[in-house]
């Protein structure tokens, strides 16, 4: 074989599927010629991954999975239309270019009587709108999160917003009595609420979601508050002359607009970590068990660990790393330990520092919080904007 | 003339120590590309202090190569997080030699890796995804050949190849994540 054909065998190199002769030519070749072994240096990485039994699973799983193809089932229709239209094509060339006999000269019609159409034949015209449309007002429906027995508790408030843009108001509004709503009913606010004065600006496209929570604030003085007492939610209130208002997200509705003067409280679910204990039961399943379940000093038992966000992982137990790595969002992550105090860390950012340190840097940035203030200057919080804060659980499991 | 005989593998000393130098060359070369020359060279001579410490038994250039391969992973990975955290200049003794210990970073990439390559492999086409899927199974390329009804191995090799290549493409480029 000469070197560019075994540049071929590079794919079962990896995949450890090579035969004895194949490689013994391979390696040879490469110790002959660098490119060679370049390249098969840079398939180290893939080698080392497929030679892990799980991640080979992994992928072995991804290969038996059938590929979304979501156009496949209007695959037939789309080439039947495409040859009924060719055909047609067809038709319509032959039937345009073909020579037509000259017709008789038709006498020719000066004026004709045109006859009203009858009135039950008319199209109905729409009457003019008067007034727009109005949606019956929404009830109040507060969102219920599902109740989880084993909630962690949820981020600072101010890792939640980590947008809030200060600009003139074009009309404040004062004197209008104030009124409040939650996330999930904001879509009631928005047409409760007062028509504004000058249109508001199309609406952003609605985020994906996955994406973090977002409130976008215009207002000629916000007041911002947050609420970090409750540990599930978290509260922002918008108020003195908020003209717009804007929540997207996963729990939120995709758009809400509040008009202006009226106080808001959105209620965010922010992203956090979840996490689950197991206990090996019968039939070596793992049973979930509640967080408070006294565990034997030295058992062994498995943490499950499901972030709302994707990030950086890191479970201490003390100074020592159970987990350091990627994690997608609602992809839970399995831990084995043993009964202690361990904790969490979830960073957008993979950590750079000493882990003996990273549990206090993470209480720092969280404190950081985003940076409110009130129209006199006043001090409400502050944060680096735009930089979502760590999210911190203590995890203690018990002991007998 | 009868060259000299290394007592620990009982086979001539030429053989093993041209293997080594040709794979101190390549790897020089390799680790150059990506690091300075200086410490590519203190790189390879790592790797060859490893092979001979831990390694002596193995002398076949088929068992040499991905097992010094594997080894300059390990330290180029150490170097490169070294780098990370302290700057650039990294003395070569503060990188561990490898060791069949796991770090939660290792475990963490090679999840990564696995994570985005599960992802890649649901874009390939059918045909591709077939003969990934045999390869993963342990088949090897005439296996595979006969399973697909190939006429030949050198069609495997290149069906192989060019699905490989689709599948770089997919994963960016390169098997690893590119910071």
């Amino acid at each position: 074989m000469t070197p560019p054909d075994l540049k071929k065998l590079l794919g079962g190199y990896a995949a450890g599927t090579l035969t004895p002769e194949e490689r013994r030519a391979l390696f040879d070749a490469a110790l002959a010629d660098q490119t060679l072994f370049d390249a098969l240096a840079d398939e180290e990485a893939l080698r080392e991954v497929l030679a892990d039994p799980a991640c080979r699973e992994r992928v072995q799983a991804a290969l038996v999975e059938n590929p979304p193809t979501p156009f496949r089932p209007w695959r037939p229709a789309v080439w039947t239309l495409a040859a009924a239209a060719a055909a047609a094509a067809v038709v319509l060339t032959v039937a345009v270019l073909r020579p037509r006999p000259v017709p008789p000269a038709a006498p020719r019609q000066v004026a004709m009587a045109h006859k009203p159409a009858s009135p039950e034949l008319l199209p109905a015209t729409p009457a003019p709108s008067s007034a727009p449309t109005t949606r019956p007002p929404t009830t109040r429906a507060t969102k219920s999160l599902p109740m989880r027995a084993l909630v962690a508790p949820r981020q600072e408030p101010s890792a939640s917003v980590p947008a809030v843009a200060a600009e003139p108001a074009p009309a404040p509004n004062a004197g209008v009595v104030g009124g409040k709503l939650d996330s999930s009913a904001l879509a009631a606010a928005e047409v409760a609420a007062p028509p504004a004065a000058n249109a508001a600006p199309p609406p952003p496209p609605p985020l994906p979601r996955s994406v973090q929570q977002t409130v976008a604030v215009e207002a000629a003085a916000p007041l911002i508050e947050t609420t970090p007492s409750d540990a599930k939610n978290q509260q922002v209130v918008v108020s003195q002359q908020a003209t717009q208002v804007t929540i997207a997200g996963r729990d939120a509705a995709e758009l809400v607009k509040v008009m202006p003067g009226l106080v808001v409280t959105a209620r965010l679910a922010v992203p956090g970590l979840r996490y689950t204990l197991l206990r090996r039961g019968e039939g070596d399943k793992d049973v979930e068990v509640p967080s408070d379940t006294p565990f034997g000093r030295h058992e062994s038992l498995r943490l499950r660990i499901e972030p709302e966000q994707g990030g950086y992982l890191y479970v201490l137990a003390g100074k020592r790393a159970l987990y350091a790595g990627p994690v997608v969002a609602n992809q839970p992550v399995l831990i084995v330990t043993r009964p202690g105090v361990l904790q969490a860390v979830l960073l957008p950012q993979p950590d750079s520092g000493p882990l003996s340190t990273l549990v206090s840097r993470a209480r720092q940035r969280q404190q950081e919080g985003i940076r409110f203030q009130r129209p006199d200057g006043t001090h409400l919080g502050s944060a680096q904007p735009g930089q979502p804060a760590p999210i911190l659980i203590e995890i203690s499991i018990k002991s007998r | 003339m009868v060259p000299p005989m290394d007592p620990a593998t009982a086979r001539p000393a030429t053989e093993r120590d041209s293997v080594l130098a040709a794979l101190r060359e390549r790897i020089v070369a390799y680790a150059a590309s990506r690091i300075s020359r200086d410490t590519a060279e203190d790189l390879a001579q790592e790797v060859l202090l490893v092979i001979h410490e831990k390694y002596r038994e193995v002398h076949q250039p088929a068992e040499l190569l991905p097992l010094a391969m594997q080894i300059l992973r390990y330290k180029m990975m150490a170097h490169f997080r070294k780098s990370e955290r302290h700057g650039d200049e990294v003395p070569l003794e503060d990188c561990p030699l490898a060791s069949d210990g796991e770090s939660p970073e290792d475990f963490a990439r090679r999840r990564e890796i696995s994570l985005r390559l599960a992802a890649a492999v649901k874009k390939l086409g059918a045909e591709c995804r077939r003969l990934m899927r045999l390869k993963l199974e342990g088949r090897t390329f005439p296996e595979i050949r006969a399973l697909l009804g190939a006429r030949s191995l050198n069609t495997v090799y290149t069906w192989d190849f060019r699905c490989r290549k689709h599948l770089l493409e997919l994963m960016g480029g390169s098997w690893e994540v590119r910071e």
